[in-house]
């Protein structure tokens, strides 16, 4: 197979954003990140939720890529310009990674600041979202207007070392076929609304799994510098977005990264 | 939802000149993603296995996998119908309903049955579809569609 590698793009003076883990989020970042869902759930044209979870599946046409050897690139633009639309309304905001294989949550399952109904007083924007009336309409009668989930048991969600054998395969198309089969387990094992691709999106914890999915792409890439995705799949386009799949290559470019933690100060200035 | 389970047979390496091996992986080709999401468990010479077996080697149990599914139609008439490309011009994506593949490692599996010289294994794909807020049971019973399955050991 012919693979190619992109060279490493220039990075830009200004600081990159760096995606975190869920758990390890302070506190003024998780209200940052709750803010940032209150917001883009209370605006109701192209720049909130309903457009942006919609994008994924129904109202039709249902753009996501599954199954198909563009899954990792095509979700990736979709976090990337979901998270652009999130720092409109707090531009510090960035989309933190759910974890699934940590001991943690193979107690607990989906994260406590995803689950519990309120926080600080208020209604929990990540414990679920409203879906779009034109979704529900096109879903047919019964069609719910919010979101569900009934998860598996936490043991059941897929384990660390599944994923480091994981990040050990060499070849890209090898790699995203397994992953996404861990991908569609963790789907499955949350349930509910989540469990199927038409409504999946419209659930908060829908971002956080596939940021984790995201983070696993980035560290084969970090992993295995010299492979890289097929060439005759670089210059294709991932609608509705206007990228490729090469401008998805190289998350520095795209002004993102991966930490458990970070933290910034401003000296001066 | 209760769905039907398919079982089928198929050939284990053989002779003294096998080598040892790695890896071994089922590869399912062919499989439907088109209703709602569901979870195949696999099971060794255990044919009337369901979705009550347990998930233990003494059942027979080699591994799981889940397909994250389209929930169904939501189009006109022939909207879900899989279409080829309409000439060597067409740069469109291929139709999403494209039927799909997943690999599941079944080694340690594999590995019990060189070790009791076994020829052929019989192999049970047991659906399992969890209540769904789109899916109907009729969609439910039908949901598990195989193309072929193949068995790939590495050494």
């Amino acid at each position: 197979m012919t693979v190619v590698t992109l060279p490493a793009q220039q990075l830009t003076q200004a600081p990159l954003s760096y995606r975190k883990n869920v758990a390890m989020l302070r506190a003024p970042q998780l209200a940052a990140l709750r803010s940032a869902y209150t917001a883009s759930m209370g605006v109701g044209d192209d720049r909130g939720w309903q457009y942006w979870a919609g994008i994924h599946g129904l109202p039709l046409p249902m753009y996501c890529q599954h199954h198909t050897p563009l899954f990792l690139a095509w979700h990736r633009a979709y976090l990337y310009y979901f998270e652009l639309s999130l720092k409109e309304f707090e531009p510090a905001v960035t989309l933190p990674w759910w974890d699934w294989t940590s001991a943690w949550s193979h107690q607990v399952g989906v994260p406590l600041r995803y689950s519990d109904a309120e926080a600080g007083g208020q209604p929990n924007p990540l414990a679920g979202g409203p879906i779009n009336p034109l979704a529900q309409q096109q879903a047919g009668p019964g069609a719910p207007g919010h979101t569900s989930r009934d998860p598996g048991n936490p043991a059941d969600l897929p384990p660390a070392d599944q994923i480091s054998e994981l990040l050990g395969r060499g070849d890209f198309l090898d790699f995203q076929q397994q992953l996404e089969a861990y991908h569609d387990a963790v789907h499955v094992w949350v349930g509910g609304t989540m469990a199927e691709i038409p409504l999946a999106a419209y659930d908060p914890v829908f971002f956080a799994h596939h940021t984790m999915i995201d983070r696993v792409w980035r560290l084969w890439q970090l992993r295995h510098p010299t492979a890289g995705v097929p060439a005759d799949l670089l210059d294709e386009a991932l609608p509705p977005f206007n990228i490729t799949v090469a401008q998805t290559i190289e998350v520095t470019a795209l002004g993102y990264d991966y930490a458990s933690f970070s933290s910034r100060t401003t000296i001066g200035g | 939802m209760s769905a039907v389970a398919i079982t089928f047979e198929l050939e284990l390496p053989t002779g003294a000149a096998r080598p040892e091996h790695a890896r071994a992986d089922l590869t399912f080709y062919g499989l439907d993603h088109s209703g709602p999401s569901y979870e195949v468990r696999v099971f060794f010479n255990h044919p009337d296995a369901g979705p009550d077996t347990p998930l233990t080697a003494g059942a027979g149990f080699a591994g799981r996998f889940a397909v994250f599914g389209h929930g169904g139609c939501f189009g006109e008439e022939g909207h879900c119908d899989v279409r080829p490309p309409v000439s060597v011009f067409d740069r469109r994506l291929p139709h999403q309903l494209v039927p799909m593949v997943r690999v599941l490692t079944v080694t340690g599996a594999i590995d019990e049955l060189l070790r009791a010289d076994a020829q052929t294994v019989t192999v049970t794909a047991v659906p399992v579809v969890r209540s769904s807020p789109l899916a109907s049971t009729d969609q439910a019973a039908d949901v598990l569609v195989i193309d072929q399955v193949a068995l790939h050991t590495y050494e």
